[in-house]
């Protein structure tokens, strides 16, 4: 056939094949811009979908994928902390390790340990370490305990056991047990905050496994605590009836004590004076009188109850003291009435002269009189503990502000004498003559000090010196050796105490301590060497002592004592102990009144009526 | 061909082919349309195919967010996810897409959360998207959480919006209380360590927050030396942070230290830390982790003082999870007096944190030391039931000489709680004769005298007259309405003291009223009593002015009523100055010369 025959087509066929054309080459523009956008979309966005349906790539070839440089791995974090915003780089990262193998995690591992800035490193182990113990948690709790700092273990143990307790909850528990101490602790919290699907029974199990079951009423209290806020009343009570102390509750009762301001302005400092529980009232009061310390203050100007008045506003104004001490000062000097500031002064002085003693010594004129010795002898004392020459130096800087100086001084001597015993004593003797009234009172605060370095000396110095009102340094000296040194050596000194109205006294204190070390009888003898006027008084103070201590050895004891008085003495006092601690029966006590004479007989009548 | 059938076919061919290049050039520009025109929430080109196999195949992560954001569905396919790292993941990659609108559409639906474990991850990831839009508004959506929730989605906040624009994060910041500043502070601080030092404390400085810095910088220089513990703690203990605000790096430095250096540690704590407070709880971490081996250590230690303060604060620790076993090593150590001492320590605490068991095992504790211990266990489940309390009392009853010491802590604690009923139960339960209705209305009246005072006085009056020296229950009323600050009702009741109680309560009256600075009350009230009355309550008054306020007790001795009564201040501020010298030298002379012949002869003790 010639071209010639080729016939042109009809109209309807023509426009049918046009518009087929047509619509295949619409088709194929659409497939074309998809397809170009499809291939550049899993170019930018990496591995988008998981594995799960197992459809495409193993993820050592998706992570090939990703962008590297020659140089290698910190390429990838610090592309992952370019991002602009935390929110990108904490999706980014979750992304890139959703399917590590565990050899990729730990590779993931090291590199992050290389991650110098302290934010991005923390938060990189902590995602890496999530995911490490979805495959192996065992391994991802050794790298918490052997390989982060200190200051990680715990945000790291508790990212381990929060994972760990959904996955394989009886192998975290099992896991936790093995930890000590303040892990354990992080463990069973992580483990009972994510677990809180659990009925009350299991977790309280798993509290108890642990050894835990206080954490676990804690964490109930709290629970119920904070369902009841919106009436903050309540969620205190919650707080203060539940079975937990309430010191380990401190944190919780402050978020209350927050929220229950808003609805009762300060009132809630009273509430929290009210819970009568001082191991926390400072806390709470600080936590709540810091929003605005003026405030706060002013509250307690109008608390009519004393107590409450003085231990609240001494809180705050020493809180104030703390950071700011000339406004805490200022402020104080303004409350009403004047002993109220005096007081409020005296707690502002007493911070001061702990947090800057220079300060103080040299704001000193800002403290109105009445206030300013106790700070002073305080912050001279904080002085001398590092440079006493200074700190008598500087004592004449304050002469004319105060009466005198003389207990500032003793406060120096005092302070310098813990450290060096010897230096301060012979200072003391060489600067003050014997017949100085200061002299005494000097030494007595140093020869303590030395009484334990040197009881011998020290004990020789205080017989040299001379009796002062009735009362001798050596008395003194056998105080603090039988308190806080060697007991017989005391024993062995006390005969050479020279007579003073103090002497009976010291017996006693050196008789009390050889009761405490079970030296009973000794010590009911050691009462021979006083005068038979100071003996009473002796054996009334062991007896008593002896009873308050040691009942039973006393009852045990009564037929062993010496005399028909002592037994009496010591059945009285017996039985007055019994009155407060009730360890004895009646029957026991009917005995002890077989020992009584006539006359503490009816001294216990009119005691008992 | 011919020529006209040659321009045929290629009219044709021009046809064909500018159709099919229309074709496809439509079919692009209706994908580019519809792509650009109609809204597609900002995403990425979809890769349907990619959609199509997600894990979760959760309309959420396919974009259907756009039709029903954040709906309960979706948050429930979140949380299906097992794994924390999964939900964390998904969640992610669910919210980065979103709108603003559509965040906060997520922030709705994750407060109906039940589970708190999963709203708190929900919303830390939410509201960490939510800052990154719009801050200002996130930081506002903080209102609809708990306090207890609060604190943690503030940090993420400023966490977030210190690193997208910290200028106007600051700014924020400023506004906000003093407790929800700091914590701004310290996220902006933490997250912007990227900063200088000079930096980061300008910024600290413009929140009034510089502790918080100071605090940061320690902590990091501890952690820093962290190899050697010691310096780590010498770091903390000598930089100018308060050192209670380092409890927790100090515990892990100690923690540290403890696994360098074993039970030494616990020395050094004594000795370094002044603040008792940083010694007990830092020797109560190595209690924690090795309570018998930390008590064992202190067995050894020569310093009594040491020995005491480190084992008490260990046993008290170990009693809290484990008191039998703490009782059992206490009772061996020596001295027996501190081994006493520490029993007793234990028995209490154990006593206050488990109530029950210790009264169960009562037996385990020494006697000296069980009495005590049960007042406070009863007392402890009195607070909450004092019905209970009571009913098991009986219990114990072989365990110690008598109960009745034990009835009064319970009775003392229920009378905190109900002042009225517990007095009730006392008149009811006990006749008008009996020692212990005395004993327990001792604890009940004073409690009731704060809610109801004058019931409180009439019922102490309808008790018999106390005899020898014990006080009388009207006084013991009147004494708590004194110190309530209720001096209009003190005056009323005062006339109606008994005898025994009369010496008492105006002693008790004069202190109340010095303290307040009433002390022209005090004469006048004086005016009106007996002679032998009014001369000692005078004189209580000068004894206690003069410890109260020495120097407005001596610019006022010329008032004073009579010649003897400033004899006595004088006398009084002369010696109270030889150990609190608030008076000059100049002002004790003049003081002297008030002095009556009977009152010079009389020494100073502290001459």
């Amino acid at each position: 056939m010639t071209i010639a025959k080729a016939l042109p087509l009809s109209r309807s066929k023509r426009n049918l094949m046009i518009g087929i054309i047509f619509a295949v080459g619409i088709a194929i523009g659409v497939l074309a811009i998809v397809a170009i956008q499809s291939l550049a979309s899993q170019g930018e966005q990496g591995k988008q979908s998981t594995a799960r349906h197992g459809d495409e790539q193993s993820s050592s070839e998706r992570h090939s994928d990703y962008p590297k440089r020659a140089t290698g791995e910190v390429v990838e974090f610090q592309q992952i902390f370019s991002l602009e915003s935390t929110a990108e780089q904490h999706k980014e990262l979750y992304t890139i390790l959703d399917h590590a193998t565990e050899a990729e995690l730990q590779k993931w591992w090291m590199k992050s340990q290389q991650i110098e800035r302290d934010s991005h490193r923390k938060f990189a182990q902590q995602v890496i370490i999530g995911k490490l113990t979805t495959i192996n948690p065992q391994e991802a709790l050794r790298r918490c305990l052997d390989e982060v700092s200190m200051f990680q273990i715990g945000t790291c143990t508790r990212t381990v056991f929060r994972e760990w307790s959904v996955l394989q909850l009886e192998e975290a528990v099992e896991a936790a047990i093995s930890l000590q101490g303040p892990r354990q602790s992080v463990a069973i919290e992580a483990i009972l905050d994510t677990r809180d699907d659990l009925y009350e029974s299991q977790k309280f199990s798993i509290a108890k496994k642990l050894n835990a079951e206080e954490f676990y009423l804690k964490l109930v209290s709290e629970v119920k605590a904070s369902e009841v806020i919106a009436e903050p009343e309540e969620s205190w009570t919650t707080l203060l009836d539940d079975d937990v102390d309430d010191y380990l509750q401190t944190d919780t009762f402050i978020k209350v004590a927050e929220e229950w301001m808003k609805q009762i302005g300060f009132e809630v400092l009273s509430k929290i004076y009210g819970m009568r529980e001082f191991r926390i009232d400072r806390d709470l009061v600080i936590a709540v009188a810091r929003v605005d310390l003026a405030g706060a203050l002013d509250y307690t100007e109008n608390i009519l109850e004393k107590y409450e008045q003085e231990t609240l506003s001494s809180i705050i104004i020493r809180e104030w003291a703390r950071t700011d001490a000339l406004t805490a000062v200022r402020v104080a000097s303004a409350v009403e009435p004047a002993s109220f500031a005096a007081m409020l002064e005296r707690e502002a002085g007493r911070v001061w002269s702990r947090t800057k003693p220079t300060e103080l010594i040299e704001n000193i004129e800002t403290l109105s009189f009445e206030s300013r010795l106790m700070p002073l002898e305080s912050a001279f004392s904080k002085i001398a503990s590092q440079d006493p020459a200074k700190a008598i130096t500087m004592l004449s800087s304050v002469e004319d502000f105060v009466g005198n100086t003389s207990t500032i001084l003793n406060r120096i001597v005092d302070e310098w004498a813990k450290n060096q015993p010897d230096a301060a004593t012979e200072w003391v003797l060489s600067n003050f003559a014997q017949e100085d009234p200061q002299r005494q009172s000097l030494l007595r605060g140093a020869l303590r000090a030395l009484a334990l370095q040197d009881p011998d000396r020290a004990f020789e110095i205080a017989i040299e010196q001379p009796a002062s009102n009735n009362r001798v340094l050596e008395s003194n000296v056998i105080q603090e050796i039988v308190f806080y040194g060697d007991l017989e050596v005391a024993k062995k000194l006390l005969p050479r105490v020279r007579e003073s109205s103090s002497k009976s006294l010291i017996y006693g204190d050196v008789a009390r301590a050889m009761v405490d070390a079970g030296q009973t009888s000794e010590a009911m003898e050691l009462g021979n060497d006083l005068a038979e006027s100071s003996q009473q008084m002796y054996y009334w103070g062991v007896l008593n002592w002896w009873a308050s201590q040691s009942p039973k050895n006393l009852y045990e004891s009564l037929d062993s004592l010496s005399t028909g008085d002592l037994k009496s003495l010591a059945a009285t006092q017996l039985i007055r102990a019994n009155q407060n601690n009730p360890i004895f029966s009646d029957e026991q006590i009917k005995q002890m009144r077989n020992y009584l004479n006539t006359e503490d007989e009816a001294l216990l009548d009119r005691l008992e009526n | 061909m011919t020529k006209d059938t040659k321009v045929g076919v290629s009219k044709r061919s021009v046809v064909i082919a500018g159709t099919f290049a229309t074709g496809i050039a439509l079919g692009i520009l209706a994908v580019v349309a519809f792509q650009n025109i109609i809204p597609q929430n900002e995403r990425p080109p979809l890769d349907i195919a990619q959609a199509e196999s997600n894990e979760t195949g959760t309309k959420s992560d396919i974009g259907l967010s756009s039709l029903n954001p954040g709906g309960d569905g979706q948050i429930e396919e979140i949380f299906k996810h097992k794994s924390v790292f999964d939900q964390y993941r998904a969640l992610h990659a669910t919210l980065s897409p979103a709108t603003e609108h559509e965040l906060i559409d997520w922030w709705i639906q994750s407060k109906k959360i039940e589970r708190a474990s999963h709203r708190e991850i929900a919303q830390q990831v939410i509201l960490r998207y939510l800052t990154a839009i719009n801050p200002q508004q996130a930081i506002q959506y903080l209102d609809d959480v708990t306090v207890f929730e609060r604190d943690s989605l503030l940090m993420t906040v400023f966490s977030e919006w210190g690193v997208s624009n910290l200028d106007s994060a600051i700014e924020a910041a400023v506004d906000l209380i003093s407790p929800q500043r700091t914590i701004a502070l310290q996220a902006i601080l933490e997250i912007r360590d990227d900063l200088s030092d000079s930096q980061r404390r300008s910024i600290a400085l413009q929140l009034d927050g510089e502790e918080t810095y100071l605090k940061l910088i320690g902590d990091k220089q501890a952690a820093q030396s962290i190899a050697e513990p010691e310096d780590s703690w010498n770091i903390l203990l000598n930089d100018n942070v308060y050192d209670r605000q380092q409890l927790q790096a100090l515990a892990v430095v100690v923690e540290a230290w403890f696994d360098q250096a074993g039970f030494e540690v616990l020395s050094n704590i004594y000795s370094d830390a002044e603040d008792f407070r940083i010694k007990a709880n830092m020797t109560r971490i190595i209690a924690q982790i090795d309570p018998n081996g930390a008590l064992d250590y202190t067995r050894g230690l020569e310093d009594a003082e040491q020995k005491w303060f480190l084992s008490y604060e260990i046993v008290r620790e170990w009693a809290r999870t484990d008191a039998l076993a703490a009782l059992a090593a206490a009772t061996t150590f020596e001295p027996p007096s501190v081994a006493s001492e520490l029993e007793t320590a234990i028995s209490y605490r154990w006593a206050g944190s488990r109530p029950f068991e210790a009264i169960e095992n009562i037996e385990a504790v020494s006697v000296n030391a069980r009495v005590v211990t049960l007042q406070i266990a009863f007392a402890n489940i009195a607070r909450t039931d004092p019905s209970e309390a009571i009913a098991m009392l009986s219990s114990v009853e072989n365990s110690v000489g008598n109960t009745s010491t034990i009835l009064a802590s319970i009775v003392s604690e229920w009378s905190s709680q109900q002042p009225s009923v517990a007095t009730d139960w006392v008149i009811d339960n006990f006749v008008r004769e009996d020692p212990q209705r005395r004993m327990l209305l001792e604890e009940a009246l004073p409690t009731l005298a704060l809610e109801d005072p004058n019931k409180a006085f009439e019922l102490a009056l309808a008790q018999p007259e106390s005899e020898g020296t014990a006080l009388g229950l009207d006084f013991l009323v009147f004494r708590t309405i004194a110190r309530q600050g209720d001096l209009e009702l003190t005056k009323t009741l005062l006339p109606q003291i008994r005898e025994n109680s009369e010496i008492y309560a105006y002693s008790e009256l004069a202190e109340v009223l010095v303290e307040t600075g009433k002390t022209d009350e005090a004469f006048k009230l004086g005016k009106g009593l007996e002679e032998e009355l009014r001369q000692f309550f005078y004189q209580r008054v000068v004894q206690d002015w003069t410890w109260e306020d020495p120097k407005n007790l001596f610019e006022s001795l010329e008032e004073l009523p009579s010649k003897e009564l400033k004899s006595k201040a004088a006398e009084r501020l002369i010696a109270n100055n030889e150990w609190k010298p608030l008076l000059t030298d100049e002002e004790i002379e003049h003081a002297k010369t008030f002095l009556i012949a009977e009152d010079k002869g009389r020494k100073s003790p502290f001459e």
